[in-house]
């Protein structure tokens, strides 16, 4: 919450409640059934939606038309019995039931294939790390920047990788047209491209505990890196996180794992990520962040060609329960790093954010400076105030 | 043949009856009579109503304002958790089957009773204990903060009452398995002689689909749920993620059963509908095969579609497509039988009596739930829709659109029968209209907010949506009211209402060839078979008032004869 | 069609009927049939309980397969065996109980249930055998699970002084409750002169019984 709203005094955006609340101003209003477009296939849904609404009507008023009509018509009056008319009719029946199907194969059709250009990653997309906790959200950027709320550039594409902490979570976007659950245990991705400067609401849609309504925040679209390097205020660590992960690394595996491609106990990390993985029962396995973080927590259940044949047990001990989720994050990023260490800051270099975040009053080190946070604070709970108090 | 005071005796208004051949508490609550027991679950499941009612009430006073002023968050989502448990497990999935089809299903085939008045006894006092057990969760003080999903791992972390609701929940699951398992026996050997798969009102292939699902899904949920609370208690392991399980085998579970679950609450609906349609309009039912049919495919297609709860769970890109696609199958059918319903009004005699208003809003109400289901089976709309409001608007409209309206129709058709008095037919309408119009006004809004990204859950919101819910808030004020006002009118007339005889709408199937109230056995006489919609076999008695089989009418007796037992 | 009318007057449960046919059935036959249907029902409601246990034991041994293959080493693969057995031969004797009960032979219908009793105490005894040993060494459930290779110590004065470990008295209260209920229905039975109630209940509370003989051996047999 410090953070949220030191963070927030500084961007600008009002906080409600403890929640970003931009202006309604910077909320466009889209149009009746939806929030504005705000990314490539926000099109694409709002069509079929369109599309479907108007079948829908068609249908209805089709349908509430015969009955009112039927209802005047043939309403009951003394002594009147009931026409007879057929009871059965294969053609008409045959009829309206192959006519509403091939209309249903259109819509399901339509939907499957904007379905996959939401779960297919765009060429070339800049990956953002996503934590979710109750009830909070966490961006790391590839810089090692860290922020509560979700900056991206507009026009670049963009990679989710999103975990959680605790329970469910699910980030939403509206503007997006993109929702993906974060589930405990495991990575899930989103993919955005968003093409229009703005910001907009992202929430959290799967019921998490108690404060579940209130795990809101903003994503910011800006109009290019520059801007969002020099107009956010970034929570950063005090090193990349690549560099936690050496450290974790020559302390749990490098007894048994080189980075230099030789050979030891395990397979070398050397060019791994990214690699597609012969193991031991003849098929490929790509080396993502699931496998990697399932190969830490379970070595046995998949082994690399040469270490073993399936069902035998690893040599590896499991890390379950010794490496929490943020650690295998790092252990990740330096695997990631081993491969291309280009996309990383280097060892010594804090983020030049940090430094971009630093106050008047001198103070280098990040993170050891938590009265400069605490004034941010103070700032923005009056801030807070007043505006409770114009409301 | 019949004179008419034998007609009176078998068609008039019986003053002995079920309700009074036995007397004092003990004689209901050991009761094996399976119209007792349907009038017990009948008061169970309206007292389940009202609690589940009141919860959703103060649900819509806190959303009244988007800063959740009344209700903490914590309470917030305490009341719409046991709004949504009570009224899934305690109200919606008993109360077609187990009240309505109790009453109407033995008759309908000519039997006694059902085939195991003992199970049905039991599978009632299951039910008691189960929700008991719900209750328990909120009166012990803990109360229930997991969404009536029940989804893991929060249920595993949170200390409220988990463990007593999932064991009520299951203890409801065997009392459901235990109706539907005697009610799939009852229609397989207790049929009249003579009366075929194809001379059953459709309302017995609606609970006949019902039960194949009760007793073929329940058991998952059974073991479902056995499973979380030994997480739970125990952390075996098996849906927690930090002890190396699946959240999403859970979610996988869960569905695999209230999939098909949500069939359980719609069906029966379905089978109430074309019975009222067919005897208001007086006209045969419209492809009576294409209906019965239809039933049983949704029950069968209803298995096959649990993963569609779960299209942004994570699941995989191949797996998801098999589910939207198979979700469009199930359109079909329920097309199919709104198809139906309207060819069956063409040419008939309509008469706007109050269970035919409730049936012709069922058709605009479940004509919405159906339609903007298609939004949430195609995939790209549905990840955009999914976990919002659109969704509680979409099963709102089925669910209480659907299954209540149905349920109130059928109560206001077959009191007569249940009680032998007539109730206020202007009221009855009265009511109709302001259920009707409460809920359109409650959930039409909520589509909007929706689509427009309100998620669903949520105890305070963006102002954005202050307008909507407004709306949404004074509807459903509306609705609660007609409710009351429909239970308020039915009540005076189960006791001061106009005395009626055993048939009054003129309807043909077998329950209406008995005495109102019926007799203790039924029917004292063998009823006379005809197909359940050739109204032209009930024949009106100025006497009694009532109509009664042409059989009894004709003048001239023929010698007795045993009914032929037709082939089936 | 003509109308049947048939016994109006009658309000009593068993007019034209056998003694064994319920009120509202109207023949033997339908309600032989809707027994028949009925049971098999049932049976489909089990099996699909026990299908999600076998979906999830399924999952689970795909998700960790190093757990099953380090878990067999404190499984007894004769005890199995003697288990299997005793299972299969309890179902032949239960079958040829039914057999006998249609031919009406009632008193080999009494010997061959009380054989499925024998049994049922068999495979609760071996039952006790393994279990005794695995609750000794703390290999429980997760929440419980506090292994040790030789013997756990107790704490509870009656663990003590029995020499058994804690856990074996707190699952040896449902199987003890069981007993005496039993025993002491048949003993009431036996007072009201309700032979077949009284003979029934003695033999559950053999057949529970046999858990406690197993308990024993598997604790000296250590």
């Amino acid at each position: 919450m410090n953070l949220l709203t030191s963070l927030l005094a500084q961007s600008d955006i009002p906080i409600v409640d403890g929640i970003p609340m931009p202006e309604s101003s910077e909320i466009h209003e889209g149009s009746y059934w939806f929030p504005e477009q705000a990314s490539t296939f926000a099109g694409d849904i709002d069509f079929l939606y369109m599309a479907i609404l108007w079948i829908s009507t068609l249908f209805f008023v089709i349908i509430i038309g015969c009955m009112i009509y039927f209802i005047l018509k043939y309403r009951r009056r003394e002594g009147v019995e009931p026409e007879p008319s057929s009871s059965h009719n294969t053609a008409l029946e045959i009829f309206w039931s192959v006519i509403p199907s091939i209309i249903l194969v259109w819509i399901f059709y339509t939907g499957a294939k904007g379905f996959f250009e939401m779960r297919v990653p765009f060429d070339d997309s800049e990956e953002i790390y996503v934590t979710a906790n109750q009830f909070n959200w966490k961006f790391v950027y590839p810089d090692g920047d860290v922020s509560k709320e979700l900056h991206l550039v507009v026009n670049r594409p963009v990679k989710l990788i999103m975990q959680s902490d605790d329970v469910l979570h699910a980030m939403f976007i509206p503007a997006f047209r993109q929702k993906v659950d974060i589930v405990p245990g495991r990575y899930t991705y989103a993919y955005l491209n968003p093409n229009k400067v703005g910001a907009y609401r992202l929430a959290c849609a799967e019921y998490c505990g108690d404060s579940h309504s209130r795990m809101r925040t903003v994503c910011v679209v800006h109009k290019d890196s520059e801007d969002r390097k020099n107009t956010t205020k970034w929570e950063n660590e005090k090193h990349p996180g690549w560099v936690n992960g050496e450290r974790l690394f020559q302390i749990n595996c490098a007894g048994c794992h080189s980075i230099d491609g030789s050979a030891k106990t395990g397979p070398s990390m050397k060019d791994l990520w990214g690699k597609d993985e012969r193991v031991s029962d003849g098929s490929t396995i790509k080396v993502d962040e699931n496998y990697v973080r399932e190969s830490i927590l379970e070595p046995s259940k998949v082994l690399v060609e040469g270490y073993g044949t399936t069902g035998t047990l690893s040599k590896m001990p499991s890390f379950q329960g010794k490496l929490s989720d943020a650690e295998i994050g790092y252990l990740i990023d330096y695997i990631r790093w081993l491969k291309d260490s280009s996309k990383f800051p280097a060892r010594d270099e804090l983020p030049p954010a940090q430094v971009a975040g630093e106050t008047p009053g001198g103070e280098t080190a990040a993170g050891e400076s938590p009265k400069e946070e605490k004034v941010a604070d103070d700032s923005a709970e009056a801030k807070n105030e007043n505006q409770n108090e114009n409301n | 043949m019949a004179t008419a005071a034998e007609r009176k005796k078998l068609f008039g208004h019986a003053e002995n009856n079920y309700l009074n051949c036995s007397k004092g508490i003990r004689s209901w609550l050991f009761t094996l009579d399976h119209k007792r027991i349907g009038i017990m679950y009948l008061i169970g499941v309206t007292l389940a109503l009202f609690l589940a009612g009141v919860f959703a009430l103060i649900l819509r006073l806190n959303l009244w304002n988007n800063t959740s002023d009344l209700l903490t968050d914590a309470q917030y989502n305490q009341m719409f958790t046991l709004h949504g448990a009570v009224m899934v497990f305690a109200f919606i999935i008993p109360s077609v089957p187990a009240a309505l089809g109790n009453f109407v299903l033995p008759m309908m085939l000519g039997a006694k009773d059902v085939a195991f008045p003992r199970l049905n006894l039991s599978s009632f006092y299951l039910w008691v204990l189960g929700t008991g057990f719900l209750l328990w969760a909120i009166v012990s003080g803990k109360g229930l903060d997991t969404g009536w999903t029940f989804y893991t791992p929060y249920s595993i972390q949170t200390d409220t009452g988990v463990i007593y609701a999932t064991f009520g929940a299951f203890i409801l699951g065997f009392s459901s398995i235990f109706t539907g398992l005697n009610f799939l026996v009852t229609v397989n050997t207790m049929r009249l002689p003579g009366q075929g798969w194809f001379k059953m009102p459709l309302f017995l292939w609606g609970l006949y689909a019902t039960s194949i699902i009760q007793v073929l899904a329940t058991p998952v949920l059974g073991i479902t749920l056995l499973l979380l609370i030994a997480e739970k208690t125990m952390h075996i392991g098996i849906f927690d993620p930090k002890y190396g399980g699946d959240p999403v085998l859970f979610q996988h579970f869960f569905w695999f059963y209230s999939h098909p679950a949500v069939y359980i609450m719609i069906l029966p609906g379905m089978g109430v509908i074309s019975e009222l349609i067919a005897v208001y309009s007086r006209k045969k039912v419209f492809g009576y095969s294409f209906i019965a049919f239809s039933s049983v495919a949704i029950a069968v297609l209803g298995f096959l579609v649990w993963g569609h709860h779960m299209f942004t769970s994570g699941q995989s890109v191949v797996v998801t497509l098999i589910f939207s696609a198979i979700t469009f199958t199930v359109a079909i059918p329920s097309a199919v039988k709104v198809f139906n319903w309207l060819a069956t009004m063409y040419k008939g005699s309509i008469a706007l009596t109050t269970p035919m208003c409730y049936a012709l809003s069922f058709i605009f109400l479940f004509g919405i739930g159906g339609l903007t289901g298609l939004f949430l089976g195609a995939l790209s709309t549905d990840i955009h829709l999914h976990d919002t409001y659109f969704i509680v608007a979409h099963f709102h409209f089925v669910m209480v659109g659907g299954t209540l309206t149905a349920l109130l129709g059928g109560v206001f058709h077959w009191w007569p029968k249940m009680f032998g008095r007539m109730y206020n037919d202007n009221l009855g309408r009265l009511s109709c209209f302001l259920v009707f119009l409460g809920f359109n006004l409650t959930f039409f809004p909520q589509f909007v907010m929706g689509a427009r990204g309100m998620p669903r859950r949520y105890a305070s919101y963006d102002p954005e949506f202050i307008p909507f819910h407004r709306w949404s808030t004074a509807g459903a004020m509306v609705l609660g009211f007609g409710i009351l006002l429909a239970f308020g009118v039915l009540a005076y007339a189960a006791f001061r209402g106009r005395k009626v005889a055993g048939n009054p709408f003129g309807a043909a199937s077998l329950e209406w060839q008995s005495s109102s109230p019926p007799d203790f056995h039924n029917f004292i006489h063998q009823p006379v078979l005809h197909d359940p919609y050739d109204f032209g076999s009930m024949v009106y008695d100025e006497e009694l008032d009532t109509y009664v089989p042409k059989e009894f009418m004709e003048p001239d007796p023929q010698p007795v004869k045993e009914p032929e037992p037709q082939t089936q | 069609m003509a109308v049947v009318e048939t016994d109006h007057e009658a309000h009593d449960d068993h007019h034209d009927h056998g003694e064994f046919i319920a009120h509202h059935f109207e023949s033997a036959e339908q309600q032989f049939d809707s027994g028949k249907l009925g049971i098999w029902l049932f049976l489909v409601t089990e099996v699909l309980f026990f299908s999600g246990l076998f979906v999830a034991y399924t999952l689970y041994r795909v998700l960790h397969p190093e757990i099953f293959d380090q878990a067999h080493v404190f499984l007894d693969k004769y005890l199995g065996f003697a288990n299997t057995l005793v299972l299969l031969f309890s179902s032949l004797t239960m079958a040829v109980a039914v057999r006998y009960a249609q031919l009406g032979k009632n008193r080999h219908v009494v010997w061959y249930v009380l054989g499925t009793m024998v049994c049922a105490a068999a495979f609760l005894g071996v039952k006790a055998i393994e279990y005794t040993h695995k609750w000794d060494q703390g290999i429980m459930v997760r929440s419980y699970f506090d292994y040790h290779p030789g013997h756990h110590e107790a704490s509870m004065p009656i663990a003590r002084a029995l020499g058994v470990s804690d856990y074996l008295i707190w699952l040896s209260i449902i199987p003890l409750l069981l007993v005496v209920g039993f025993a002491v229905y048949a003993g009431i039975a036996k007072m009201v002169r309700q032979p077949n109630a009284s003979f029934f209940s003695a033999c559950m509370a053999l057949a529970v019984a046999g858990y406690f003989i197993g308990a024993m051996a598997g604790h000296f047999y250590r």
